[in-house]
């Protein structure tokens, strides 16, 4: 069934100081072959002090396929399966902490959500645990990219202060293909 | 296959390097090696002694070449009959005069570190049990499903990015790297023969076995010596997909006797 497994990240995405912001998304324009994604995660660092509500970060499939961004490299889990050029993964930034650019997606119905942190005073220890992008169980139970399907990580913030430049974001994503 | 060995790795506690970009740890597979190895868990920790106000440094994992320096790591087993293969190597930096040089491949995942924003309270360097959530190097999933595999010839490394050099001081940021991996074994075929002297076979000759990954030589190397018994007799294996040859040397009242290889088979 599987030809086998693969992952991306993005570089380290600063916050573009608006409500709305694509970090991530991942197409399938393939004819025949299906993409599953596996595991998808997000992780932020804050250096500023936020008082008002953490932004929302939002998967959610798109209505139609991304454009613009940049277009992620992929890893492969074996050296000798070869990722399908026909999953692409984009992301905002060509470097960590770089000018953003996209990717450019219409977001659909939203398929998991999940706050991010805010330091309320920016005091002590700052971790950037993993945030699960989607339900853990996709792990086990398919979550399906079929032909010109497409899924997208992007905040909603309630207003452009909970969005700042001294945000940063990394996605990662797994996803087997056939 | 079969799995032949279990086995984690930790390295010592490793320094900043005041870089922006600093190799941690590498686990490799060497060309020559009989296993693929499957990464099932790989981790890290970082304290930080100093407060970082400006962004934490992340960790990136990718498939690496090139790879020397660092220390060689202890190979902890999880069952005491299994021995790891000895071209699994893996390396880390232990102080300044052992930096890891490796040229990093495509990014597989990133993670952040974590930072002391002001020098307050607890710190929490070391969450590894929480499996899901904190300091995972490579994806984690339920049931393991994702194997990641470093065939013959492949590494993986862990590597440090700073935004700044500053962030990375070697006199406050200290990271340890943890691994976990099984060797699975690959298949081989048999080769073997007779070593004749004048006709009549001979015992004591030494029979080098030479394995590559094509009849051009790619990646030639010995791959045993054995010594012939029994009436001349030796044997060995290659690996399936490769090409193997056997070269032979005898020594008779001091006098040495060789022969030529034949062509290389597979």
């Amino acid at each position: 069934m599987a030809a086998g497994f693969f992952s991306a990240s993005t570089f380290r995405q600063v916050g573009a100081a608006a409500t709305t912001q694509n970090l991530l998304t991942i197409e399938n324009i393939d004819a025949t072959k299906l993409v599953w994604i596996r595991r998808i995660t997000v992780q932020m660092d804050t250096t500023a002090a936020l008082t008002a509500v953490s932004p929302l970060i939002k998967t959610s499939r798109t209505t139609g396929v991304p454009t613009g961004g940049t277009t992620l490299a992929k890893g492969q889990f074996d050296s000798t399966v070869a990722t399908n050029a026909n999953t692409i993964v984009r992301g905002s930034t060509a470097s960590d902490g770089g000018a953003n650019s996209g990717p450019t997606a219409t977001a659909g119905t939203v398929v998991w959500e999940q706050f991010m942190t805010r330091l309320h005073t920016a005091v002590g220890q700052v971790l950037a645990p993993d945030m699960s992008c989607l339900p853990m169980l996709v792990d086990l139970e398919d979550f399906v990219l079929r032909q010109n399907e497409a899924l997208m990580v992007h905040i909603v913030a309630a207003a452009t202060a909970s969005n700042p430049a001294t945000n940063h974001y990394v996605v990662n994503v797994c996803w087997e293909e056939n | 296959m079969a799995v032949v060995f279990r086995g984690t790795a930790q390295s010592l506690t490793i320094v900043g390097n005041d870089e922006v970009a600093q190799n941690l740890f590498v686990i490799e597979n060497g060309f020559k090696s009989r296993v693929n190895v499957i990464i099932r868990r790989l981790t890290f920790g970082l304290d930080s002694l100093v407060v970082l106000t400006s962004v934490q440094n992340v960790l990136k994992v990718s498939r690496c070449t090139a790879v020397s320096g660092g220390v060689i790591l202890d190979k902890a087993k999880f069952v005491n009959t299994e021995t790891s293969d000895s071209n699994v190597v893996i390396r880390a930096q232990a102080n300044e005069t052992a930096r890891i040089t490796a040229t990093a491949g495509d990014t597989m995942w990133t993670q952040f570190g974590a930072r002391m924003h002001t020098a307050v309270e607890q710190q929490q360097p070391e969450i590894d049990s929480s499996r899901f959530s904190f300091r995972n190097l490579i994806p984690q999933s339920a049931l393991a499903t994702t194997d990641l595999v470093l065939r013959p010839g492949n590494a993986l490394l862990v590597k440090v990015i700073a935004s700044a050099a500053a962030s990375n001081a070697q006199i406050s940021t200290n990271y340890a790297v943890r691994c976990m991996w099984e060797e699975d074994s690959i298949t081989t075929f048999a080769i073997s023969g007779t070593v004749t002297l004048g006709g009549s076979p001979v015992d004591g000759a030494k029979v080098m076995v030479i394995e590559a990954d094509d009849a051009a030589l790619t990646n030639a190397h010995l791959y045993e010596v054995k010594t012939t018994a029994g009436g001349g007799l030796w044997a060995s294996t290659i690996r399936t997909g490769k090409v193997g040859a056997a070269f032979v040397q005898y020594q008779n009242g001091g006098t040495y006797y060789t022969a030529p290889g034949s062509p290389y088979l597979s």
